[in-house]
């Protein structure tokens, strides 16, 4: 058992590498918990006890910094993608560091909300709501795939003239969604059931078709939109009434709880469902609520690793740190609530001086040098998880990613890639599909 | 009612059939038709009907450029002619001469090559332009966004503007409300929104003055895809207002204007109809595609029906607890609806005008949305708990324990009773509406006695 100091330690290191680490473009913790692990193993460097702990102070830094690089660093122009993301709008007025507060003050509302809940009810209701919903999650897995194709707000088609080629145009956009879901869904199938991709670690072999779809369309759009970030106001205030901040707040914590509990479905597709009961609207709440979303979807997710009540492992984290160690003891589980209140705290400091420091760097850029760095960065983190056969499905799946944004459809479809393969072997169909595409099983 | 709380409601049908439960427990997907069904009604009008429905009069307030895809369009000075006046456009060229120069106004000739036109700035906007460009004289280049009014023929002059003048938009209004009259026939007016470079739009009201018999425009600020207002955008009090009369009366009976911003501008008909005094005056039929056939009880049946029939086809055992489960989520969408206000055909083809909705929760859409998603949810999980002994029981013999072990009505009372105490407040304030809306009909009321005694040669 570890003592509070080592606890806090160990938790500092992790805090460290999240905060060093998340803010830079293209970049996930996952990944880079991934490829620390696979270059150097640190939890060969620590207690192994200590590893949930580095990880869950690596992965709540990540929460927090991350929203720089989503706020400041993904450009696009509107004739490029149909509709900004309500984060670069505020970049293009000049509002980064508003919008920054924005995510960061739903974060803390998440970080609050995952605390007071998970120590307190979660342990003692996750077990029966698991029992009484687990037989069934295939079927709400489906339910909110067919949801997110049916509920695709056609953006383009309006100002055709002739009726028919209006209803034609409009289809494009669903008609590519389709094409990316199920493109997507074969790849993560051939790369989860055939081996074709080496990797050290199961889950690592992912990783790369998760930056294709991801990350890289991302770095691209920045390098073709040509958008030059104007001044940005670093004031910390934000013009958002408390109501779309508990609003947001409650909508994203409920999104992201949606996500963390069940397996395969993500923080998006859980903010989709939460986003029409709780009915977001506007840009502000919508900031918000995508930083209560991700406390609860990824911390959320695997603070579930520590209840002792449940052998719950959601998500890549915890699985991965899971095949290290496992927690087990109440004392671990309230250290747990400790780093995640720790971290947030740091976090919250270092997100805001930064935030200030890369709205000033970035006014007057257009990203294109850093993009083209970041994209390099990108290959080489593929080839040193994957090998070549990384980078070749990273290519692939990078081809499918920017489908999405060509065809204006949902990026959330590259999840594909994961729902397809997994939707196939939870209804047992793994080895018919496999035989009809005549490949051969291997792991 | 939100997308998912309709598709919520469809999936909860289905855990009242437990043979169907227990399908979706073996991994048989095909109840999930049901949560389908439940948004289907959407899903027809916003994807298919929308889009093929006619359109008799567009009114385009600002061109999309083709090369942007936002508004203003860049046109050439020969081609000022082709557009509408009062349409925001823009022109680039080299300002040719200083014609008049004021305090608080400005008009210059601007060439592009193609041709020169007369422009004319005045306070704001005159200020605006001296913000951007310094001093305007000769020589200097500009592009120039704002609206033409006349034609080549009579004389056309270009007026600096960042928006559209709301003119446009009230005429069109008026003369359609007057077609719909004259014509006797249902009207579709498509009105564009205003989109601009950011991702930004123009917001704009169209206020239905009907005693008056005036169509009201109201040109706002720039708003977010969110409808949150930019400060300092708003119009110059000069091109804010745009007014035109219609010849004929008209009602709107939604007692609030439109408001028109993000995403797609609506189609909103006009259509001549008799007011219980038997007087005949055009109503407003907001997204005229929207709310008939789909939302009715009969479409429902029908699609029941149709689906009875394709179960059977591919020999689903369960077709006919399938089947209601689906005519049942549709039903759930209308009822769902009927609880807002606009209404929708009940009972087509018996009932061909929508039924006004029941108007419960008006002032409180968030929490009447969130009570009835978490209504639902609480009946998924109710009814699974309560059928898991009898579903285990199917599969493997063997009846399992409810993983809840309450007796199923006081469980039932625990998941829902926060649904239940929004739906009183929803209802209360229901009433509180409808008696604020008994008295803008009195104000119709009011109308109907102006024009009598006009008739009569009383005013």
């Amino acid at each position: 058992m570890l003592d509070p100091l080592s606890v806090i330690m160990w938790s500092f290191l992790g805090i460290a590498v999240g905060v060093g680490l998340s803010w830079i473009p293209g970049f996930h913790i996952y990944n880079i918990i991934a490829l620390i692990t696979v270059v150097a193993p640190v939890y060969t460097i620590m207690p192994i006890e200590a590893f949930p702990y580095f990880a869950l102070g690596a992965l709540v830094s990540f929460v927090y910094l991350s929203a720089i690089q989503t706020v400041y660093m993904s450009v696009a122009d509107e004739s490029f993608v149909f509709m900004l993301f309500p984060t670069q709008r505020y970049l293009v007025l000049g509002r980064g560091h508003e919008a920054l507060w924005l995510v960061t003050l739903g974060a803390i509302g998440g970080t609050i909300i995952l605390v007071t809940l998970g120590l307190t009810v979660v342990p003692y209701i996750i077990s029966p709501l698991y029992n009484l919903l687990v037989p069934y999650v295939v079927w709400f897995l489906i339910l909110i795939v067919v949801f997110m194709f049916m509920s695709e707000w056609q953006k383009m088609g309006d100002r055709e003239k002739n009726p028919w080629k209006r209803l034609a145009v409009a289809w494009t956009q669903n008609i590519g969604g389709i094409i990316v879901f199920f493109s997507a869904g074969l790849l993560g199938f051939i790369i989860m059931n055939t081996g074709v991709v080496p990797a050290e670690f199961a889950y690592v072999r992912l990783t790369p078709m998760f930056i294709g779809f991801f990350g890289m369309p991302w770095v691209l759009q920045n390098i073709f939109s040509r958008i030059i970030v104007p001044k940005q106001r670093t004031e910390d205030k934000v013009e958002a009434s408390p109501y779309n901040i508990v609003n947001g707040t409650i909508s994203g914590a409920f999104g992201g709880s949606i996500a963390a509990f069940f397996p395969v479905i993500t923080g998006g597709m859980g903010a989709l469902v939460a986003g029409h009961m709780v009915s977001t609207r506007g840009d502000d709440t919508f900031i918000v609520s995508q930083g209560a979303n991700r406390v609860l979807y990824y911390v959320g997710a695997f603070f579930l690793l520590f209840i002792p009540t449940t052998t719950l492992r959601r998500g890549f984290g915890a699985q991965f740190v899971s095949s290290i160690y496992i927690p087990k003891t109440w004392t671990e589980f309230y250290y747990a609530g400790g780093v995640i209140l720790l971290a947030a705290g740091i976090s919250l400091l270092s997100v805001v001086y930064l935030s200030k420091i890369i709205s000033r760097i970035i006014t007057g850029q257009n990203y294109i040098r850093a993009s083209i760095i970041v994209a390099g960065l990108l290959i080489l983190v593929s080839y040193l998880l994957a090998g070549w056969e990384g980078v070749l499905t990273l290519f692939i799946a990078t081809l499918i990613g920017f489908t999405a944004v060509v065809f204006n459809t949902r990026r959330s479809y590259c999840l594909g890639g994961i729902i397809f393969p997994i939707a196939i072997s939870m209804t047992g169909n793994t080895q018919i599909l496999l035989h009809l595409l005549h490949l051969t099983p291997g792991f | 009612m939100r997308g998912w709380i309709h598709y919520l409601s469809g999936a909860a049908m289905a855990t009242f059939f437990p043979v169907l439960l227990s399908d979706l427990r073996l991994g048989i997907l095909i109840p999930i038709i049901t949560g389908v069904f439940g948004y289907l009604p959407d899903f027809l009008d916003f994807k298919f009907k929308k889009w093929l429905f006619p359109r008799h009069v567009e009114i385009d307030p600002a061109p999309i450029d083709p090369k942007t895809k936002v508004a203003p369009k860049t046109v050439r000075i020969k081609e000022l002619g082709e557009y509408e006046d009062y349409q925001l456009i823009a022109i680039r060229g080299i300002v040719e001469s200083i014609d008049e120069e004021a305090e608080d106004r400005i008009v210059f000739t601007v060439n592009d090559g193609t041709g020169r036109v007369k422009v004319e700035a005045i306070r704001e906007d005159y200020q605006r332009l001296k913000n951007i460009y310094g001093e305007i004289k000769p020589g200097i280049k500009m592009f120039i966004p704002g609206y033409k009014i006349g034609d080549p023929s009579t004389g056309l002059r270009f007026v600096a503007a960042d928006a559209p003048h709301p003119q446009l938009i009230a005429s069109k209004i008026a003369d359609a409300i007057d077609r719909a009259y004259e014509e006797n026939k249902l009207i579709v007016t498509k009105v564009y929104n205003i989109r601009l470079p950011g991702d930004v739009y123009r917001r704009f009201l169209i206020h239905y003055d009907s005693p008056n018999r005036s169509i009201k425009v109201y040109m706002g600020p720039i708003v977010t895809t969110g409808g949150i207002p930019i400060r300092g955008t708003d119009t110059p009090e000069y091109r804010k207002v745009g007014e035109a009369m219609t010849k004929h009366p008209f009602v709107k009976l939604y007692p609030r204007p439109t408001v028109i911003d993000a995403f797609n501008g609506p189609e909103i008909g006009y259509r001549r109809t008799k007011l219980p005094n038997g007087r005949e005056v055009v109503e407003e039929v907001f997204i005229p595609w929207h709310r008939g056939w789909s939302h009715s009880f009969t479409g429902g049946a029908i699609a029941a029906l149709i689906l009875a029939g394709l179960l059977l086809l591919v020999g689903y055992p369960h077709w006919v607890e399938l089947s209601i489960a689906a005519m049942l989520g549709w039903w759930m969408h209308v009822i769902e609806d009927q609880l807002g206000f606009m209404g929708s055909v009940l009972f087509p083809p018996l009932q061909k005008k929508r039924v006004p909705g029941l108007m419960v929760g008006p002032n409180h859409y968030t929490a009447m949305n969130f009570a009835t998603a978490w209504l639902m949810l609480s009946l998924i999980i109710w009814n699974i708990n309560r059928f898991t002994p009898m579903i285990s029981m199917m599969i493997s013999g063997v009846s399992a324990p409810k993983p809840v072990p309450l007796d199923d009505w006081l469980f039932l009372f625990l998941l829902i009773w926060p649904s239940l105490i929004i739906y009183a407040i929803g209802v209360w304030d229901g009433i509180k509406f409808r008696r604020l809306y008994k008295k803008y009909w009195k104000y119709y009321a009011l109308m109907e006695l102006s024009e009598d005694m006009e008739e009569i040669g009383g005013l």
